[in-house]
């Protein structure tokens, strides 16, 4: 991708932006190991102007891939305070392409138990409602106003 | 040629979707226009792997947002609170979570009462038939006996089941001896012809493919009454024409961008509380040249949100919250009423609602985002799954300032002026807020969450766009009469949630289709129900 393509910046920055927002640990990847910049930039355009982004990369050092991810992240931390807009929009596009990768999902699912597959069509068992649980707000006094 | 009907209704949601039907159902030769067109149910995203990344982009509940050729944009870079909504047939039903109270008969009276705000000139009593066929249309789950309102007829369809994050939350209730009741959902929780019973899948919001969450699409619309009405799709409505104190027809856009007429002897507008503002607003004429029914100045003034706090509770053991239709669960109204000691006037609504699926959970639709960084997994982890929340939604009384107005530079595609949203929350409900968030915190911490995270106004949460055209006897101070009938023209009718007076703090559709139904009957001349009581 050219440099105009990358807002003025380079992919290095980019994947340490990444880095730095989800970093690797255990079996989970970092969100620069599984998130394209191709589909990041098409997601960002779509969440705030370029102009803006552009400034908000200015922020950031030149050297800023090459930080470890304490310093990144305290850079990251004052462009956010100039440019909150950027720094949400570059949220929102990284975790909502990091959560819907399916690699991920699947170690979410690994841990937790939770099913990867779409909500429909096999929902989740309907339990039947226990009215028993009412058993002290059934004893409650109306509790409307009748204003007749 | 110009084409001409009897009746003709901008707006296929909630209240217009109701309104067409029941004239219909009189025999009224009824047209409908709609900007948007039918959204399949079995076309939602909840059935593919993409769905919450669909959810968070081309299905995101605010149209700026979602940007579809359907939608309109909305101005709202003066507002605290951004407008949520869906241009469809069925209209935000397409999206709403189908949570349905009703106000309390004690809403249309707070000026009595609490001397605030302004009392309606109908009452919850004059709604009470039309509520009821209203829920019959719309199929509602619920549990017979809240002491929170006054009987209501026999709900056939069990409540649905609480989950567990409710559970712990209602035990809660009761060591604290607060009210809590299972709501009534518009859902099936039994099968009913082509309406199957929920699978408990999750979120409402995207279509519910089993149409077990009623939308007016799959409601009224499928109703052989509504056979007999002429439905216009991706029509949208520029302008309603009149002349002194008449209303005469409607100039639209056409699926192809072709400007077209249509004449009318009655006009509905059932736009919702932004978009029929902004339509009178554009229908000035040289006799109303501030717009259309606004000689008392009052169309697009009095927005009401109903500003949202949302108190989340992080518990240790799993709390299966991606579960079960996300807003429906149970409700407290503990702290409804006005209480002098408190500072403020009037109250809130305490509703439970259930959790996200991992990206949800990230992001913090409605609560915080899960932290950046090297701590991120580990925030994930104790948050994903393991939380149950508890919006405090408040009373919004109505201020003349909070107001819908046509933006001077924005248009929506056809080069229509967009909507201009001004809209402060109130110091009164900023107390109300922290009240609740305040009690809320008690709540959780008594229901075991280790771990309480606070969004102290949901930004994203304009679900219930109300206020924008109200009703009311006097028409200096009013648009419609309780009918909905216009004071300036007598053939014009306003049907949506921009004739509430005031709004409680419940969520407002299934009164908003109530007042419709009961206006359509008012229309052509039926006789009004009453009330058995
Ligand atoms: C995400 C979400 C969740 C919600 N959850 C709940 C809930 O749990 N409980 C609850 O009570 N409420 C809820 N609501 C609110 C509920 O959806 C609305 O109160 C209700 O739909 C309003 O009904 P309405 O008919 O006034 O407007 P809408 O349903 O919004 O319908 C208005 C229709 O008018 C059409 N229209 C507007 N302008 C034009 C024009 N110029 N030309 C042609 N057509 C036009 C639109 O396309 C739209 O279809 C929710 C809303 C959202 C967005
Ligand atoms: S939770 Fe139930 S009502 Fe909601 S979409 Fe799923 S099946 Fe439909």
């Amino acid at each position: 991708m050219t440099s105009d393509q990358l807002f003025g910046s380079t992919v290095a920055t980019w994947k340490a932006l990444l880095e730095t927002l989800i970093p690797e640990e255990g079996n989970l990847q970092s969100a620069a190991a599984v998130i394209s910049i191709d589909e990041l930039m098409g997601d960002l355009s779509a969440l705030s102007s370029e102009a803006k982004f552009r400034e908000f990369l200015r922020q950031l050092p030149e050297d800023f891939s090459l930080l470890d991810q304490s310093q990144r992240e305290s850079n990251l931390r004052h462009a956010g305070l100039l440019l909150p807009e950027c720094l949400n929009a570059l949220l929102n596009a990284a975790y909502t392409i990091y959560y819907s990768h399916p690699d991920i999902l699947r170690v979410i699912a690994e841990r937790t138990g939770y099913s990867p597959t779409p909500p429909q069509p096999n929902g989740y068992a309907l339990a039947p409602f226990d009215e028993r649980m009412l058993y002290k707000s059934i004893q409650r006094a109306p509790m409307w106003r009748d204003p007749h | 040629m110009k084409s001409t009907c009897e009746f003709l209704v901008i707006g296929a949601g909630a209240a217009g979707s109701a309104a067409a039907w029941r004239l219909a159902q009189h025999g009224a030769q009824v047209t409908v226009l709609d900007q948007g067109g039918w959204v399949a149910p079995d076309s939602s995203p909840s059935l593919t792997i993409g769905w919450e990344r669909a959810r968070h982009r081309t299905h995101h509940p605010n149209p700026n947002i979602r940007k579809n050729s359907w939608d309109y944009p909305i101005d709202d870079s003066d507002s605290d609170i951004s407008p949520m909504l869906y241009n469809a047939i069925g209209g935000s039903t397409i999206h709403w979570g189908a949570h349905f109270p009703r106000l309390k008969p004690e809403d249309f009276r707070v000026k009595s009462l609490d001397g605030v705000g302004e009392d309606w000139p109908l009452s919850y009593f004059d709604l009470e038939p039309y509520f009821e066929i209203n829920d019959q249309m719309m199929g509602v789950a619920g549990h017979d006996g809240d002491p929170a309102y006054p009987r209501k007829p026999h709900r056939t369809m069990p409540a649905l089941p609480l989950g567990r994050g409710a559970e712990r939350i209602a035990a809660a209730y009761d060591r604290l001896n607060y009210h809590w009741w299972p709501v009534d959902a518009a859902i099936m929780t039994a099968d009913h012809g082509d309406r199957l019973a929920c699978n408990n899948c999750g979120p409402c919001d995207l279509g519910c493919p089993r149409k077990s969450r009623a939308s007016t699409d799959v409601t009224y619309w499928s109703d052989i009454h509504a056979s007999k009405i002429r439905l216009v799709t991706e029509a949208r409505v520029s302008r309603i024409l009149s002349t002194s104190g008449r209303v005469t027809g409607v100039t639209y856009f056409d699926a192809e961008g072709n400007a077209q007429e249509i004449q009318a002897e009655n006009v509905v507008l059932a736009g919702n509380g932004v978009g029929t503002a902004r339509l009178l607003l554009l229908s000035a004429a040289d006799w109303c040249p501030t717009g259309l029914a606004n000689s008392s100045d009052q169309v697009g003034r009095n927005l009401m949100f109903h500003p949202t706090a949302l108190v989340t509770g992080i518990f240790p053991e799993p709390m299966d919250g991606f579960m079960g239709p996300f807003a429906c669960s149970i409700y407290s109204q503990e702290f409804y009423e006005s209480n002098t000691d408190r500072g403020f006037v009037r109250g809130f609504q305490a509703q439970t609602i259930r959790s996200d699926g991992p990206l949800g959970s990230a992001l913090g639709t409605y609560t915080l985002p899960v932290a950046w960084g090297a701590g991120h997994h580990e925030d994930f982890y104790s948050q994903f799954g393991h939380t149950a929340s508890i919006t405090v939604t408040s009373e919004d009384l109505p201020e003349s300032h909070n107001r819908v107005t046509l933006s001077p530079t924005l248009k929506d595609r056809f080069g229509i002026a967009a909507p201009k949203i001004s809209y402060r929350v109130s110091e009164n409900a900023r107390k109300i807020l922290d009240f609740g968030i305040e009690i809320n915190r008690g709540v959780l911490k008594e229901a075991g969450a280790t771990d309480i995270r606070v969004v102290d106004l949901v930004t994203s949460a304009g679900f219930h766009l109300l206020g924008t055209a109200r009703m009311g006897s006097d028409p200096k101070t009013s648009v419609v009469n309780e009918f909905g009938q216009s004071h300036d023209c007598s053939n014009l009718y306003i049907v949506d949630g921009g004739v509430f007076v005031t709004v409680g703090a419940l969520n407002p559709t299934s009164t908003i289709q109530a007042i419709a139904l009961r206006a359509a009957d008012s229309m052509v001349g039926a006789q009004i129900l009453e009330s058995a009581r």
